[in-house]
């Protein structure tokens, strides 16, 4: 079966290529004439964000660097690098489930169940399926993808699920612990494959019933799906 | 040559569909050109239909990116043949009303049969079980009925148009 599918895949692929970056640029143009007019408004908040983003940036290099101290007093060795292979996003099928359509395979070392991440860190999804020069990825919106999840300033564990494409909800979590809207959720590292600490999300609703043991918060992805173009793979 | 033709038309409706047409998915509509396709040649081919014309698309789409490989043919091969069967006994007039009837019985059909064959492939373990919530029945299958149902509107009036120049000609 493999044969096929790299055969059709060869045969589509410059077409892919193509098409993909011509459609990113359209849908690039029309996006920015329908928000034009809200970028005003945005430009306020993202400056607003901004100053609050470098002060704390300025927070947690002073902990990097007090880390890396406290690491080589301890004789703790430097963390792991990991192993990253760049990938360009060809099509994006949304039939049936979520996926992209990734223009490297096993030839690069891709196997199924490896993470997959934007360039800021931003968790996509993972590995489907692998061909020899290709590959699928299921996204985190998709309704049959989960992944655990840890709330990045309450540590309150939790599910990751999508739904439909259209958002992400995290599930599972205490009736009896407290999410605060607008916190950010990170992996947990409790799913083998998916290292801990990708961003995932932040939170924008919690619904908790009476009658039920675990709460659900709404989440907003971090990462813009239909933007994106290139993904990085996360080699064991 | 023409079997050349239609491999050609298949990858660029295939690229085409997960490419450009995949920035047009909205809500939880998925735009489907080659069920397009294939449900307008259903309608409006000739009497005779050359299941390859139907075959040759799917398995692109199908090899391209159908997980699991396979249903998605299986699906569009049995909506064509059904669709072609109502098209020929049911709805033999051809009008507009009856094309539109055919065109939603030929994406709900294909809907519901790829839920199908998925369901019974995870009851027989040959895939890892895929669990739809009751949004896809109530949510995404009317949204994709209209959806992929106006670009079938759009397939059938091309085809209309190349089946009247055709005749034109011979006349």
């Amino acid at each position: 079966m493999a044969s096929p599918k790299n055969v059709i895949y060869f045969i589509s692929s410059p077409f892919l290529k193509f098409f993909q970056q011509t459609s990113n640029k359209i849908y690039g143009t029309f996006n920015f004439l329908l928000t034009i007019k809200d970028l005003s408004r945005e430009n306020y908040s993202l400056r607003e964000e901004n100053k609050n983003l470098l002060q704390e940036n300025a927070i947690l290099k002073e902990a990097d660097r007090e880390n890396e101290l406290l690491r080589e007093r301890l004789a703790l060795g430097e963390p792991i690098a990991r192993q990253l292979v760049l990938a360009d996003v060809v099509g994006l099928n949304p039939q049936l489930g979520q996926y992209f359509l990734i223009n490297k395979g096993s030839a690069d070392g891709l196997a199924p169940d490896l993470a997959v991440v934007s360039a800021n860190n931003f968790l996509i999804g993972k590995v489907a399926e692998v061909g020899s020069r290709s590959a699928k990825v299921i996204l985190i919106l998709d309704s049959n993808y989960s992944v655990n999840a840890i709330t990045q300033q309450t540590q309150i564990n939790g599910i990751i699920r999508g739904s439909h494409g259209l958002v992400l909800n995290m599930e599972m979590i205490p009736g009896d612990q407290k999410v605060d809207s607008g916190e950010m959720v990170l992996t947990s590292g409790l799913n083998g494959s998916i290292p801990k600490d990708l961003i995932i999300g932040r939170v924008v609703e919690v619904t908790k019933k009476e009658s039920e043991i675990f709460q659900k918060a709404t989440l907003r992805p971090a990462a813009d799906f239909k933007k994106i173009e290139s993904v990085f793979i996360i080699l064991k | 040559m023409i079997y050349f033709a239609v491999f050609l038309i298949s990858i660029l409706l295939a690229v085409g569909q997960l490419t450009f047409f995949s920035k047009l998915a909205f809500w939880a509509f998925n735009p489907n050109l080659i069920l397009a396709g294939i449900l307008s040649y259903a309608i409006f081919g000739q009497e005779e239909k050359n299941q390859w014309f139907v075959l040759i698309p799917a398995l692109i789409l199908d090899l391209l990116v159908g997980r699991p490989f396979g249903f998605l043919t299986l699906a569009l091969w049995l909506t064509f043949y059904l669709i072609d069967w109502l098209a020929r006994i049911l709805f033999r007039q051809n009008d507009w009303p009856a094309i539109v009837l055919l065109i939603m019985s030929g994406v709900l059909f294909f809907e519901l049969s790829l839920v199908g064959l998925i369901k019974l492939a995870g009851l027989l373990h040959l895939i890892n079980k895929i669990n739809f919530e009751w949004f896809y029945f109530y949510g995404t299958i009317p949204l994709n009925i209209l959806g992929n149902g106006i670009f079938c509107l759009f397939f059938v009036r091309l085809l209309q148009k190349i089946i009247s120049k055709k005749l034109g000609e011979k006349i």
